[in-house]
């Protein structure tokens, strides 16, 4: 069962929570310029703070930053700990190590040029980027299995400074971690509802490393393209309405309306049609009400193991209800899909919000953007 | 004998619960349509919702709940043990891994096996399911103790889940995203295109069962009384695991795994009835339990509500607390 | 005779020989009493002459035909038997419980016809429990139930009966009451039963032919002669008691 949290986890939870961002965080008089800093404006699940010489990180269990998931000191190696941190969760920085229980995580290194830092990973199989995979190879980065199996033999063996896993509710793994002494970080990128949120939290990553400056660059440019992209939405006449996602055992996942997914539809000018939702998470709906609710939908999105358009009827007859596969608009985000099931929608796609954004433009309004071509996202043959 | 006048009562009230059952599960769910649409549909949407979504959806809990419930009351008889059912004694997890294997075999969905692939579906399913309950019952010979036999059932069970386990962790994410959703059991699932199998399995399933009550009846007096009675245990036996191994197996390979019916409703029979007549017990286990799965998927999607509850979680809320009475009365007196 | 057998050897295995070299025979309407102490093999005798152990040597023969012979049904119509232990049926009531014996007689869907419901009707009459017709077996005494397993044998209808124990957990009175009607039963259906029982008084004042089992062996004699048999002596005396032959009673000395 190691995989489920993969398969099914990414792909349902990935659609949660979602409120517009609120700008904010750190307060310019109190950095210490002994480190890079950085600001976190989009997500809603983390912060760190600059002090004198120290980096304060706190996660978020909540979107409104009240119940503290976990705090973590960030130190120099060489610096001593001030007394009223001497208690807490101390992180000496630069890592020199680290395990990464997730392929997004490693896409978060890849991107700061940090891969020769990685020890471990949970299984480099669902790993679809080329390079990455090579440098794997080329590095003798180990796999070590995810939360529920982790080889804890090996990754002592391995002993990585941190471990950066999803957060789960009552997950075990963790004090074993601290048992021995490697420290994990819960990550809850997946809790966050704004594409520039989610991919924010290479900025976590940078932290560890004081590699802010890197981190700022590549984000600040990404948010620059994101809302660029997002304003041609503004230009756009008539908006195609949208279904997502296909039943799974009884229940047909939707993604709420103010989750991950809705927003990146309505900032491509797509017309949601769980707008008017409030979950942020996904909604459990039956089958009738979602044809009730889609059956005109123009078109459909994200529809999991679906290659070609036989594919939709042979799962079950009654899709053909929907017009989108009568029109033959069904559109997966499976154009990068490796042999084992790793799809890189959920692997670079989280770290370039920007392109999966064009992706969906394109797919909403091919005339907004003329010679782009579909990276994430691939039509049913 | 009054008790004529008596069954018979209450096999009209039954039968008359099914109908109003059935015809609530068609005419309720989370998109609200008028009853008067039912005979003329105003609008494809409807017809499609309520003949091509509702209707088989409701089809397949009756044949779901018939067939578990009679395997659940053959298997208590076949143990003598009022524990057991298709869900405890491992059969589920066996059709579960007969499933399994085929599915991660062809390392595909259900789907890309066709027409063909349905037929194989219920094959592996009964055959797994057949090997499990040969095992428990191979297992448990010459053990009198119903917790043995039981616990023989679940470590069986468990064995299957295991091996289910390990080659789900060799198989690809895919095939495994398939199977993991279909483990989850469900009855919305199912088409007109099953039922054509479904429908005559279950059917022939059930009524072979009842040529089998007076069978039945004597197993009730145990192994050396049914053989001094000119019963043939071996045979008599194994065409039970049989039949139960079909209608088990066919449902988990539609449905998925559905638990705690078929223990349960064996239970509000015998208390209803109060016989231990097969003749009577079969018919009564069959209407309470298409009863039952009906009223449990009416539940799973109730009218005001966009969202759908798991029928799993609905049939064990209803069903273990049944069972936790029925050994309740049994050790309050014994 | 009713029932013979012939150079039989019983047991679980060749390894395992309970008994061998048996020789014994039962006539229509007596009552036989299978006697000797515990473990010496009653129970495996009877199981083996009612068809669910095979034996390891020699033959069962029914009216001069070896049992094996028999079909499963065949079987069932010339030999009864009422085993000691308890039946578990939830809801199982006395008039069903013995219906059930008439099984080898019915049909596919065990449906009761005229002549079946008239021997059920008849047995109920015998075993007097016309009262009990509608109770659960299971909420009878242990009494009652005792002589609704036996009705229940008796519907079977068949020339031989076979009881292991059929009084071992009863008070004295039940139990005389219940062996009294099976030598009724004996008499007036020219029937042959073979019980087996530890009440050695009982059994040598009702029984037309007593099986000693002992040591491997099996003697058959009537009760007054077995009673002067070395057999009989070596199986029932002990260093202080020892049986008295004229008060069928047990004597310490």
């Amino acid at each position: 069962m190691k995989r489920l949290p993969l398969v099914i986890f990414f792909t349902i939870v990935i659609l949660f929570s979602c409120k517009q961002p609120h700008k904010e965080t750190t307060i310019e008089s109190d950095i210490i310029r002994t480190f890079d800093t950085t600001t976190i404006e989009y997500s809603q699940h983390f912060s760190i703070e600059y002090k004198n010489d120290l980096k304060l990180v706190h996660i978020y269990k909540d979107d409104h930053r009240k119940d503290t998931l976990n705090t973590f000191v960030l130190i120099r190696h060489n610096a001593s700990i001030p007394d009223e941190y001497k208690h807490a969760e101390i992180i000496r920085v630069p890592l020199k190590k680290i395990a990464c229980l997730s392929t997004i995580y490693v896409s978060y290194l890849s991107q700061l040029q940090l891969l020769d830092r990685l020890c471990a990973v949970d299984n480099s199989q669902y790993i679809y980027d080329k390079t990455i995979k090579e440098a794997l190879v080329k590095n003798k980065v180990s796999e070590i299995g995810s939360n529920n199996s982790i080889n804890f033999e090996k990754l002592a063996a391995l002993s990585p400074d941190v471990v950066f896993t999803y957060w789960e509710q009552g997950l075990s793994g963790s004090a074993k971690l601290n048992e021995l002494n490697i420290k994990p970080v819960l990550v809850i990128d997946h809790l966050e509802t704004s594409p520039l949120g989610r991919a924010e939290w290479i900025k976590l990553m940078a932290a560890l490393f004081n590699e802010e400056k890197n981190a700022n660059d590549f984000f600040n440019e990404l948010k620059a393209n994101y809302l660029r992209l997002s304003k041609l939405k503004d230009t756009v006449q008539t908006k195609p309405s949208v279904l997502v996602g296909t039943k799974l055992s009884d229940a047909w996942y939707v993604p709420g309306g103010k989750s991950y997914m809705a927003q990146l539809i309505n900032d491509a000018g797509g017309n949601y049609l769980w707008n008017n939702d409030s979950a942020t998470g996904s909604l459990p709906l039956t089958f009738e009400n979602v044809l009730k609710q889609a059956q005109h939908a123009d078109v459909w999105l994200n529809v999991y193991q679906w290659k070609k358009m036989d594919d939709v009827v042979l799962d079950d007859k009654r899709y053909s209800y929907f017009d989108a596969y009568n029109n033959k608009n069904i559109i997966n985000n499976n154009a990068r899909v490796n042999e084992f099931g790793g799809n890189d929608f959920w692997g670079s796609g989280l770290l370039q919000p920007d392109l999966v954004l064009s992706d969906l433009i394109k797919i909403f309004h091919p005339e907004l953007l003329p010679d782009y071509q579909l990276k994430y996202y691939k039509k049913l043959e | 004998m009054n008790n004529n006048k008596k069954y018979s009562v209450y096999f009209t009230v039954l039968t008359a619960l099914c109908i109003l059952f059935f015809v609530l599960d068609i005419l309720m769910g989370s998109v609200s349509i008028a009853a008067s649409e039912l005979f003329s549909p105003s609008n494809e949407l409807n017809y499609n919702i309520l003949y091509n979504i509702r209707l088989p959806k409701t089809i397949t809990a009756v044949l779901t709940g018939a067939g578990l419930a009679v395997c659940g009351l053959q298997m208590q008889t076949l143990f003598r043990n009022p524990l057991a059912g298709p869900f405890v004694l491992g059969i589920s997890s066996g059709a579960s891994l007969g499933v399994a294997i085929l599915t991660l075999a062809f390392s595909g969905s259900i789907a890309t096996l066709g027409i063909g692939g349905k037929i194989s579906f219920i094959i592996a399913a009964a055959v797994g399911a057949g090997v499990a309950l040969l095992l428990v019952i191979t297992l448990s010979k010459n053990i009198s103790n119903d917790v043995t036999v039981l616990i023989i059932g679940l470590m069986v069970s468990h064995l299957a889940s295991a091996i289910e386990g390990v080659l789900q962790y060799m198989s690809s994410a895919e095939s495994l995203q398939v199977f993991v959703l279909w483990g989850m059991g469900n009855f919305s699932n199912v088409v007109w295109d099953d039922l054509f199998y479904f429908i005559p399995i279950i059917l022939v399933g059930t009524v072979i069962t009842f040529f089998f009550s007076k069978q039945l009846n004597i197993l009730l007096w145990g192994d050396n009384y049914a053989k001094s009675m000119g019963i043939n245990i071996k045979q008599t036996r194994l065409y039970i695991i049989m039949i139960t191994a079909l209608i088990a197996g066919t449902i988990t390979a539609f449905c998925g795994p559905i638990a705690f019916l078929g223990v349960a409703v064996p239970h509000l029979a015998r208390s209803l009835f109060k016989t231990s007549d097969h003749k009577i017990l079969i018919p009564a286990t069959l209407l309470i339990g298409i009863a039952l799965a009906i009223v449990c998927d009416i539940i799973t999607q109730l009218p005001g509500h966009n969202t759908v509850m798991p029928i799993n979680a609905i049939t064990s809320l209803i069903g273990a607390p049944i069972v936790i009475w029925a050994v309740w009365k049994k050790n309050k007196y014994s | 005779m009713a029932l013979s057998i012939h150079n039989l050897s019983i047991g679980y295995s060749q390894q395992k020989i309970i008994a061998k070299e048996l020789n014994l025979s039962v006539s229509p309407g007596e009552l036989v009493c299978l006697i000797g102490p515990n473990g010496t093999g009653k129970s495996t005798l009877l199981k083996t002459i009612a068809g669910l152990l095979s034996p390891l040597a020699g033959e069962i023969k029914i009216n001069d035909k070896n049992i094996l012979l028999f079909t499963a049904t065949e079987r069932a119509k010339q030999l009864a038997v009422v085993f000691t232990q308890k039946i578990q049926a939830e809801n199982l009531d006395v008039y069903s419980a013995i219906a059930t014996g008439r099984n080898p007689y019915t049909g596919l869907l065990g449906t009761l016809r005229k002549d079946d419901v008239e021997i059920i009707q008849r047995t109920i009459d015998i075993t007097g429990l016309k009262e009990f017709e509608n109770k659960f077996v299971d909420k009878l005494s242990d009494g009652e139930q005792q002589k609704v397993m036996i009705g229940r044998a008796i519907a079977q209808d068949c020339p031989i009966i076979l009881l292991d124990e059929p009084t071992a957990h009863l008070d004295t009175v039940n139990k005389i009451e219940i062996t009294l009607l099976l030598k009724k039963i004996a008499k007036e259906q020219n029937k042959s039963i073979i019980i087996s029982t530890h009440d050695l008084s009982l059994a040598l004042q009702i029984a037309d032919k007593i099986w000693l089992m002992n040591k491997n062996r099996i003697a058959e004699n009537t009760p007054t002669s077995i009673v002067n048999t070395t057999e009989f002596n070596e199986a029932f005396s002990g260093k202080n008691f020892s049986f008295d032959k004229n008060s069928f009673a047990f004597k310490i000395i």
